[in-house]
């Protein structure tokens, strides 16, 4: 419809940022997975791909912005509409956040924990998928608000099962007795970038599910 | 229609109680989409003066019948079908014309009037239908004292019984139908519903106006239908333009303060307010009887905040509605008959 044109105009936008953001996620994703399966050379040029895609949401989401303020939405829900496109951002940043810090940093990963730290890769990058339906729900007209909430609860059951298994590994890690103390915190530190991004997914999925409620109250 | 120097200064007093209503009552019409920003306040008072006129003009000659004509008995032949005895011999005194006398229309228009200003500036909430209503018996209590046949009084105690029902029936209606928008609301996608919404308070704040202009058209120049009783039609067009002048010229305060105060109740609690007290304000309307707005209005807020809780209903809210329905009528009754008693006394 002709009167909510800048109305549609920020829902496509959404959905390109939308788009751009789980590539971006996915290929870190890769990235990581690839760098602890040992191979540098394609996690090296996964990593220039996921700046790019980054970057290519950042634009995005400052078109949302220029849009949404150029009188799209009513007034109260541009201000919920952009601060939640600022959170679901934190997620891709910290999906380039992790993967610059394996290709920077490069920490040694023992091959005892190569796999646990690869399956936590997946669970936790993997919350990405939920949060996206539920974001898709958000902004595609079909989307209803239980929904919404649903997938956003869903968010948070499997960034709880990412805590438990870092809670686990961190204690394996910590118990090793054949890794020195800075080879332990190292580890810990590449555990840590790999569940922010399942953390981040947790507060963009809260923010969204306050959102919605918001709105159609 | 030639117009001497007193049918000017009648008109020009309808025209100020049309223009305080205007102004008084725009942030019920458009506090909430001017709150909300869904439209800047010129062109939701455009929009309000438009239905305000448009109300006023279809409908609101049956108010404007009740206050004009209904409240007091001015004709013999009124007099006559109310009562079993011809009216005494005073009656023709007090009436000579067969109506109220000029002095009176324009006593009770003033007073009303500067009831309202005075109540607006004092921050006092107060209806100008009941106002209006209170200054018409005032006049009336002014030129035949204490003397019950004089008085419809069944059209008073229905006028009366309609200013409790209102906001009780506003706030019913708000409770069901937010109820009814909270079932809606949940099957619906969140950002598709805020645009139903945004157009839904428009459409509410046409129909306010609309309603505002039926029932209170009436108030602001129904005693001058005693003065032009063959130009209902006009008058309604003068009532109309007076109030829309008024929402222009005047509303802008009063709309912010509203709007910013009601619109936290969300867009769904306000339309439900808006829609029902417009209902409400629109029923009474079509039956002739003046009611308020504001009051319609907080009755409707009360009902949205009864369905999140008791706790949630502020019993100032309700005391302001209870003494409105004492204190505006009252006020502007005694306000009237001692200014009619001491111009008459002067002239």
């Amino acid at each position: 419809m002709k009167i909510f044109k800048k109305e549609n105009e920020v829902v496509e936008l959404a959905m390109e940022y939308l788009e751009a953001s789980e590539k971006c996620v996915k290929t870190a994703e890769k990235a990581v997975f690839d760098y602890l399966s040992g191979d540098l050379r394609s996690a090296e040029e996964l990593q220039k791909r996921v700046r790019f895609l980054e970057s290519e949401a950042d634009d995005l989401r400052r078109s949302i912005g220029d849009k949404l303020y150029s009188g799209a939405f009513l007034p109260l829900m541009r201000g919920d509409i952009y601060s939640l496109i600022e959170s679901i951002d934190r997620v891709p940043n910290a999906a380039e956040a992790c993967s610059t810090f394996f290709m920077g940093e490069k920490p040694a990963i023992p091959d005892q924990f190569k796999a646990p730290l690869q399956e936590i890769t997946a669970e936790s990058f993997g919350v990405m998928k939920e949060l996206s339906k539920a974001i898709k729900g958000f902004f595609k007209p079909k989307g209803k608000t239980e929904m919404i909430r649903e997938h956003a609860k869903q968010v948070g059951i499997q960034e709880s099962v990412v805590d438990e298994k870092e809670w686990n590994l961190t204690l394996a890690i910590f118990g090793d007795s054949s890794l020195e103390l800075g080879a332990k915190l190292h580890l810990k530190k590449a555990l840590d970038r790999i569940v922010h991004i399942s953390d981040r997914a947790e507060d963009s999925a809260e923010a969204l599910g306050l959102v919605a409620v918001k709105s159609v109250n | 229609m030639s117009l001497t120097l007193a049918a000017l200064v009648l008109i020009a007093a309808g025209f100020y109680v049309g223009w305080n209503i205007g102004a008084n009552d725009a942030a019920n019409c458009i506090g909430t989409m001017v709150g909300a920003q869904i439209i800047s306040f010129r062109r939701a008072a455009l929009l309000m003066g438009v239905f305000v006129i448009i109300g006023g003009y279809l409908q609101g000659h049956h108010v404007m019948k009740t206050v004009g004509k209904g409240i007091l008995i001015t004709s013999e032949g009124q007099y006559e079908s109310q009562h079993d005895p011809a009216p005494p011999e005073e009656f023709k005194e007090h009436f000579p014309d067969g109506r109220l006398p000029d002095l009176a229309i324009f006593v009770a228009l003033i007073s009303a009037g500067l009831f309202v200003t005075l109540a607006t500036f004092t921050r006092i909430p107060v209806s100008t239908s009941q106002a209006i209503v209170g200054g018409v018996a005032g006049v009336g209590l002014g030129i035949v004292g204490p003397d019950a046949a004089y008085f419809d009084l069944a059209i008073l105690w229905k006028i009366l019984a309609c200013w409790v029902i209102s906001p009780v029936l506003s706030l019913l209606l708000a409770f069901g139908v937010y109820h009814f928008l909270g079932t809606i609301s949940r099957r619906m996608n969140p950002l598709v519903w805020s645009r139903i919404l945004s157009v839904l308070v428009i459409g509410a704040a046409c129909y306010v106006s609309f309603s505002l202009g039926a029932n209170d058209v009436g108030n602001a120049i129904g005693p001058l239908l005693n003065k032009f009783p063959e130009h209902g039609g006009a008058l309604a067009l003068l009532g109309g333009g007076a109030m829309a002048v008024g929402a222009f010229t005047f509303g802008r305060r009063v709309t912010d303060t509203v709007g910013k105060s009601i619109t936290p109740l969300d867009l769904g609690g306000a339309l439900a307010a808006q829609g029902s007290a417009a209902f409400g304000v629109h029923l009474f309307s079509m039956l002739g009887i003046p009611v308020s707005t504001s009051q319609a209005v907080v009755g409707a807020v009360i009902g949205v905040g009864l369905t999140k809780g008791l706790q949630a209903v502020s019993g100032k809210k309700i005391a302001s509605i209870a003494g409105g329905w004492v204190l505006a009528p009252a006020c502007a009754a005694g306000f009237s008959c001692l200014t009619y008693r001491l111009l008459i006394s002067m002239f």
